[in-house]
């Protein structure tokens, strides 16, 4: 009965591929202590790293060098440690990773033991790009700190519930089950909490509510069908280059494209990949840029941007719109992090035409929106139409949190 | 006399027309390799014709690509500008452009004329059109949405008045969904390849592309094996192991578990593109479905419309009378009509070909 | 793809049959014409686009590509042998093999893959080289006139020759070279030896044999090899200056052995065993031999294969063997043990991308008891028809061969 009864403090860790956003949380009352970001961690050409740090409310802004997530734990840690010594409230009792794709291993927060790290070790080929990052941190954690317990929270366990009709690609069954090939989805962390949050917001029970959740980042975008609490379908798939147009991804192509420009540009698969990933969508569209804020300033003078953005809104619109279908009309739209909360022409574009689903905003509203969660349809929408900010880091503690409080009454 | 042809890579059927709606006179087909070797091609053709005139040969052709936007006499310049896309159907083109070389030598004095499946098309919008690569590849290798089915699309679309919302699918070898509104499509399944789109009885239809470079780099799978996988050994074939054809199969929708979760993702993949198609026409007034398939999957009609119904359908029950070749199967009451069109498309062929023939008249 | 591959392989083998049926009837020794000439004939009933020959006997059949960038060469051989050379085991060991089925594989291939209509990104070029004896002359004579204009087009290279079904990316070198002793050996050197020409010459045979044993290895093509093939001399008296004698060396060798370092290492091998004779020379060169072709040109030919390894992870080879395994072919990567190709002048001498494909054992094919089954041949046909799609055919990327 360790913390059935005591406060703890959750260090959340949050890794991007040159970020890593982190957090005290003091569980349960779910108090912020600490919040901060390393931010270009492990790049070489673009100047210095920059850490920002702050302490209830107080924040600092530190330049240096740091080559990798490891190295930007450690200063992180040291950074806590003094603060500790003027705030004895700074302390932390468990670290609490985000990782990104462990296939089909975890559906649940885990505990870190021997076991998990030798499962996770297999994982890493599954995003190449992100999972070795997280893992090689959370192997420092556990070198470095082998007296703090730590947890690992999935960004995949959330969509575990998305029936099979859904899930399933039309591969053959031996071949998908060899190398685990189905719809795994991500930003399960972030669809759970904005959901969570839209019912808290508008009073209801998400046992009840049929929700649609849009996650329009400057990183990636997925939009997710949540039925009763439960992820029912979402458009990223076994690798987050399915779905949405994001802003160096083409989500949804046609297979024979990739084939046809490998031949034809004589591009090995790493190169291919690459394009795919990290020279497509917005900035392929644009050119000039992958943000999709950039583009929405140009719409109106340039004709690339227009394109961009027609795409990238009409690829929503019709992961929405199937997405009603499926659900049989929606409860609650929701819009999240940076693009969902920062672009009203987006939700305005997004959301246009669409009053045959149900789905009617009003502009004024859209218009006026500053921070925080609110409510933007219309008065005969018969969808709620809320944008909720995300705070993937919360829920991770959250999520740790539970599982804490389930181990502490097994033993 | 109309004659209407379509060339497969294996065979060739012939439908020979009676004019003025005098309806099919006669129906064979031939081996590929036979005809193209044939020498007395024109005298076994003209046994079936007897002393009726031949108006006019139409063809059916899979792809247009940017050349054909609609349907072209064909002639010499016809050949030169064919021959062009090949690099898009290699095993299609060369052999097809082979064969009408032949029709064209032995049938001189007979216009032909060529309907494309992919011409519909060339009017898609741009945002529906190209693909959310790099720019440069859309100008140099021409990768844009070619989409299918177009001859049966564009006969469904000439159904309604103009600015009616419509959703137009088909069922044959491949499964398409199509957006139209004022006779102009907005929005197709399938795109640059049959890879995209709908699942067939091979091929998987929309994948995450990611999984192709999980493959290739992590498990060291050639591209072409891949290929080979995706539209050979996928779709239905690869879900349930049964090597059949959809009509059989669907006899087991409901008694095989392999082969309910086969239909139920194929459900998923048309519903994900009915939903992208009321997104782009903003509403939806009419349902139509045509295609050769359209009689036996009948059930799965049903099951689709039932699980959209909530939009305001109102369907009669199963089964519906076949004797018409058009028929509505919802109430008068039904806010959004649902359409069976069960032309074929030989049919759908040869009355274009006589709408063409008869401008071209009209114009004399 | 691999379906309508299939199925128009089907529609050749009749043809085929015939087709190997009168090619292992016609002799070999007889007239070499008539032997091209059932080949040539046979490409221009298969429609080839263009047959010809060149002066130096080459048989050269090409199917045109619908664009003109990669070409790619099928060459198979076909062997011009004297009558003392017509015993089998002679033959191997001097690295010939009397390999027929590599003729009708190359034809046959072109001729599937030109009845398919798949399309090719450039020109597919099936050459039968007639071979004399340890004599490049025909392939040199190919590259340097007929391909010359062709040649930065080149993709690559397939040598029809027995790999069993496996792709092959080499073989070790083979030379023969003389070591020349002439003048005159003084008292010394002869007082504990033998004292007529042969007794003179068998310390330079014995260091040779000793140096033998101690001859480097390759990983993959295995180990040199050094062998005394003849010996000669003129006169009886070692004593006397105007005598000579020589020893004829057929020499394996690896990638890492050179031509001259071979040479020189034999001259040292000489040297020493004759060092303090003062009034002697002595000299290696490589052997020649003058070859006369069908179509009348007269070649002298150096004696030397050179050695050859293809890269495995190179594109050509490895597209190639993928080919063949995506398609049910149960083949790997391998190295000829025995055999001399045309490879050591397409790739050793050119550069180009070399690779050997075909039916059958190198050890047991032997043109006078055709060991290889047909179906053994049509497989060959098949697998050759897929490594040149892969290479150079337009790839049909999302169309499936059912009809949509």
């Amino acid at each position: 009965m360790k913390y059935k009864k005591t406060k703890i403090n959750i260090l959340t860790l949050n890794c991007g591929s040159s970020s890593l956003k982190y957090r005290i949380i003091r569980m349960p009352e779910e108090k912020c202590l600490v919040q901060g970001e390393a931010e270009r961690v492990g790049i070489k050409t673009q100047g210095d790293s920059v850490i920002t740090h702050s302490v209830l409310g107080k924040t600092r802004v530190i330049k240096l060098k740091l080559k990798d997530h490891a190295e930007a734990l450690n200063k992180i840690l040291s950074l806590i440690a003094n603060d500790a010594r003027e705030n004895k409230e700074i302390i932390f009792d468990i670290f609490a990773h985000r990782y990104v794709h462990p296939g089909n291993f975890f559906t649940k927060p885990v505990k870190v033991n021997k076991i998990v790290l030798g499962k996770l070790k297999e994982t890493l080929s599954l995003a190449a790009i992100h999972n070795p990052i997280i893992y090689n941190l959370i192997e420092f954690c556990n070198r470095k700190y082998k007296a703090v317990e730590q947890y690992v929270v999935f960004d995949t366990a959330f969509h575990k519930t998305i029936p099979a009709e859904f899930s399933t690609y039309a591969l053959p069954v031996k071949l998908s089950k060899k190398y685990g090939l189905k719809k795994i989805g991500f930003h399960g962390i972030s669809h759970q909490y904005v959901m969570e949050e839209a019912c808290r917001f508008l009073k209801r029970d998400p046992k009840l509510q049929k929700v649609i959740s849009c996650h329009l980042g400057t990183g990636g975008s997925s939009i997710c069908a949540i039925n009763r609490g439960k992820s029912f379908n979402t458009s990223m798939g076994f690798t987050p280059l399915e779905g949405l147009v994001m802003n160096t991804r083409c989500g949804d192509l046609d297979l024979g494209v990739i084939f046809y420009i490998m031949f034809k540009e004589n591009f090995s698969p790493v190169e291919a990949e690459n394009i795919l990933n990290k020279k497509s969508g917005i900035l392929g569209l644009f050119s000039s840029s992958s943000d999709l804020r950039d583009v929405v300033g140009n719409i109106d003078t340039d004709q690339k941007a227009k394109m961009a953005f027609d795409m990238y809104v009409q690829r929503v619109k019709a992961y929405l719109s199937f997405y009603v279908l499926i659900l049989k009309k929606a409860d609650i739209l929701i819009f999240t992090d940076s693009l969902g909360t920062g672009v009203p022409l987006l939700r305005q574009s997004i959301c246009a035409n669409l009053d045959f689903l149900g789905i009617s905003l009003d502009k004024d509203k859209n218009q006026a929106y500053q921070d925080g969660i609110a409510q933007l349809g219309s008065a005969q929408s018969q969808t709620k139409i809320l944008v909720v900010p995300t705070n993937e880091e919360l829920m991770i503690a959250k999520e740790t949190y539970k599982e804490l409080i389930k181990n502490d009454t097994r033993n | 006399m109309i004659l209407v042809i379509e060339m497969n890579l294996k065979d060739v059927k012939f439908w020979i027309y009676k004019q003025k709606n005098m309806g099919l006179s006669h129906f064979f087909v031939k081996d590929i390799e036979e005809v193209r070797t044939s020498k007395t091609l024109k005298n076994d053709i003209l046994n079936f014709t007897g002393s009726s005139k031949i108006e006019a040969i139409s063809f059916r052709i899979l792809f247009g690509g940017d050349f054909f936007d609609k349907t072209t006499v064909i002639n010499q310049q016809f050949f030169t500008k064919f021959s062009k896309l090949t690099e898009f159907f290699p095993f299609y083109i060369p052999l097809i452009l082979d064969m009408l070389k032949i029709f064209y030598r032995d049938f001189k004095d007979i216009p032909q004329i060529a309907f494309f499946e992919t011409s519909f098309f060339s009017k898609l919008p741009e945002e529906e059109k190209y693909y959310a690569i790099p720019q440069e590849f859309h100008k140099d290798n021409k990768i844009k949405k070619w989409g299918f089915h177009g001859i049966y699309h564009e006969a469904n679309s000439g159904m309604f008045p103009q600015g009616r919302k419509c959703i137009s699918i088909v069922f044959d070898k491949q499964t398409t969904v199509c957006a139209i509104k004022d006779s102009k499509p907005l929005m197709i399944s399938l795109g640059f390849t049959p890879l995209e789109g709908v699942m067939s009885r091979t091929s998987c239809g929309d994948l995450d592309p990611g999984i192709v470079f999980y493959l290739v780099n992590v498990h060291k799978f050639s591209i072409y094996k891949i290929d080979d996988i995706l539209k050979n050994e996928s779709g239905f074939l690869g879900l349930t192991g049964y090597d059949l054809e959809l009509n059989e199969l669907l006899k087991f929708y409901g008694k095989d578990p392999k082969v309910n979760v086969a239909f139920d993702v194929y459900q998923a993949q048309i519903l994900k593109y009915i939903g992208e198609g009321i997104s782009v026409l903003g509403g939806l007034d009419q349902i139509v479905f045509s295609g050769s398939q359209v009689d036996a999957f009948n059930p799965i009609i049903y099951s689709l419309i039932k699980k959209i119904s909530f939009l305001g359908i109102n369907t009669i029950r199963l089964p519906w009378a076949n004797d018409k070749k058009t028929f509505q199967i919802t109430s008068v009451d039904s806010e959004i009509k649902v359409h069976l069109n069960r032309v074929n498309l030989a049919e759908t062929i040869f009355y274009g070909t006589e709408k063409l023939l008869h401008k071209k008249s009209s114009k004399l | 793809m691999k379906d309508l591959i299939k199925a128009k392989a089907k529609g050749l083998n009749e043809s085929l049959v015939k087709f190997s049926r009168r090619i292992a009837d016609c002799n070999s020794t007889g007239t070499t014409s008539e032997f091209t000439k059932l080949i040539s004939e046979e490409m221009k009933s298969l429609n080839f686009d263009k047959v010809t020959n060149d002066k130096s006997g080459n048989l050269i059949g090409v199917i045109k590509g619908y664009e003109n960038k990669d070409a790619l060469v099928v060459i198979s051989h076909l062997d011009i042998l004297s009558p003392q050379e017509q015993r089998t085991e002679a033959c191997l060991k001097s690295g010939v093999v009397k390999y027929k089925g590599g003729i009708v594989s190359s034809v046959y291939s072109g001729a599937l893959v030109k009845r398919t209509l798949l399309p090719l990104t450039g020109d597919l070029i099936v050459c039968c080289i007639p071979r004399h004896e340890c004599c490049d002359s025909g392939i040199k004579y190919l590259f340097e006139n007929y391909l010359k204009p062709k040649l930065k087009k080149i993709r690559g290279v397939i040598l029809c020759e027995p790999t069993d079904f496996n792709i092959h990316l080499g073989h070790k070198g083979r030379m023969e070279y003389e070591i020349i002793v002439k003048g005159r050996l003084n008292r010394n050197f002869l007082e504990n030896k033998s004292m007529n020409m042969l007794g003179a010459m068998f310390p330079l045979i014995s260091e040779l044999e000793k140096a033998s044993k101690q001859l480097p290895s390759d990983s993959n093509l295995g180990y040199s090899n050094l062998r005394i093939k003849d010996v000669r001399y003129s006169g009886y008296h070692p004593e006397d200056e105007l005598n000579e004698f020589r020893v004829v060396v057929d020499r394996v060798f690896i990638p890492e052995e050179n031509l001259s370092g071979i040479l020189d290492k034999a001259k040292t091998i000489a040297k020493n065993v004759y060092k303090g004779e003062l009034d002697i020379t002595i000299n290696t060169a490589l052997a020649r031999e003058k070859v006369k072709t069908y179509t009348g040109l007269e070649l002298v030919s150096e004696k030397e294969f050179k050695p050859w390894v293809m890269e495995s992870h190179h594109p050509f080879a490895l597209e190639s063997l993928k080919s063949l395994v995506d398609n049910g072919f149960k083949s790997s990567f391998g190295y000829w043990k025995k055999i001399i190709t045309e490879g050591s002048y397409t790739c050793a001498e050119l550069n180009i991308p070399t690779i050997g494909f075909g039916a059958g054992l190198e050890d047991t094919i032997d043109s006078d008891t055709e060991s290889l089954s047909m179906d053994k041949l049509e497989r060959a046909v098949y697998g050759q028809a897929l490594i040149i799609q892969r290479n150079i055919g337009v790839p049909t990327f999302g169309w499936s061969s059912d009809e949509i």
